[in-house]
């Protein structure tokens, strides 16, 4: 395999994923179904470029209390560890799970986070906070509510698709699993918040 | 001919690699259907018109937190 072929193997990738971005969008159950069949690990790398770029970025407007490799270094260990468990609890009762789908349906449930952390960091930089209590601030306090809670109803449909398509669970071995998930993950992430590593999870 | 078969094949492999959700009681799994239908498509269609509403309940009840809270959120990256 040369440089050349490399080189649009990315692109291609890089494609695929922005176009499935706006599927994601549009079309989440349909386009979650075909990503949990998805074998291209470019596509991974891509996802996990972006999350890159993000702490980076982040770091040059906040300055973190320890580098922001290593912020990110701890992101890849909680996904991998989010994607094991999970695999685990699928291969409780299913035998022929592949650890691949859960790695990709994971990662591009990633996508309103990494909207959401961008979101953030592009007000942080226009609209700095305190939020007062004027007209303005109440206004954009209420849109940015808005903002947040959509974000975060379509996180939880996301990953609850790729939990489903992964494990192939019905609703309620999903909901318990995802029930089981958090139980463990919330003492970790006040964890996290104490050492001032992470003051939002970036799940 | 074969091109078609095999495009066949891969679609209803697809749509029977999971089995459809029953929650159990008849009328819960038609909600259920109900409810997902809308979210399959176009989410955001729901979910904007959804948020505003819960945003501005939050607004109108707890006033001063919300405000508060949003400047918590957005030290939150």
């Amino acid at each position: 395999m040369d440089f050349k072929e490399i080189f649009f193997g990315i692109f291609a990738s890089l494609f695929i994923v922005l176009r499935r971005f706006i599927f994601l969008i549009v079309r989440p159950y349909r386009t979650l179904r075909k990503i949990s069949l998805e074998k291209d690990y470019w596509q991974l790398f891509i996802i996990l470029f972006f999350v890159f770029i993000y702490f980076w970025l982040s770091s040059l407007v906040r300055n973190p209390a320890v580098h922001f490799i290593f912020i990110y270094l701890l992101f890849l260990i909680n996904f991998f560890l989010t994607a094991i468990f999970f695999f685990f609890m699928g291969r409780l009762s299913n035998k022929k799970l592949e650890v691949k789908s859960f790695l990709f349906t994971l990662a591009y449930s990633l996508l309103p986070t990494i909207v959401w952390f961008f979101t953030d960091l592009i007000f942080y930089s226009l609209l700095p906070p305190p939020r007062t209590t004027s007209i303005m601030g109440r206004s954009f306090s209420i849109f940015f509510t808005t903002l947040s809670i959509s974000l975060l109803a379509w996180k939880l449909i996301l990953f609850y698709l790729a939990i489903r398509f992964s494990t192939r669970f019905n609703f309620y071995r999903t909901i318990y699993s995802i029930i089981l998930y958090v139980c463990c993950f919330f003492p970790y992430s006040v964890f996290l918040y104490y050492l001032k590593l992470f003051r939002i999870p970036f799940i | 001919m074969i091109r078609s078969e095999e495009v066949f094949r891969k679609k209803i492999n697809e749509v029977f690699s999971l089995e459809p959700n029953n929650l159990g009681i008849e009328p819960l799994t038609g909600l259920y259907k109900k409810t997902t239908h809308y979210l399959k498509t176009m989410p955001f269609l729901v979910l904007i018109p959804a948020s505003l509403i819960s945003a501005l309940t939050l607004y109108f009840i707890f006033d001063h937190i919300l405000v508060r809270l949003v400047s918590l959120l957005q030290y939150g990256f």
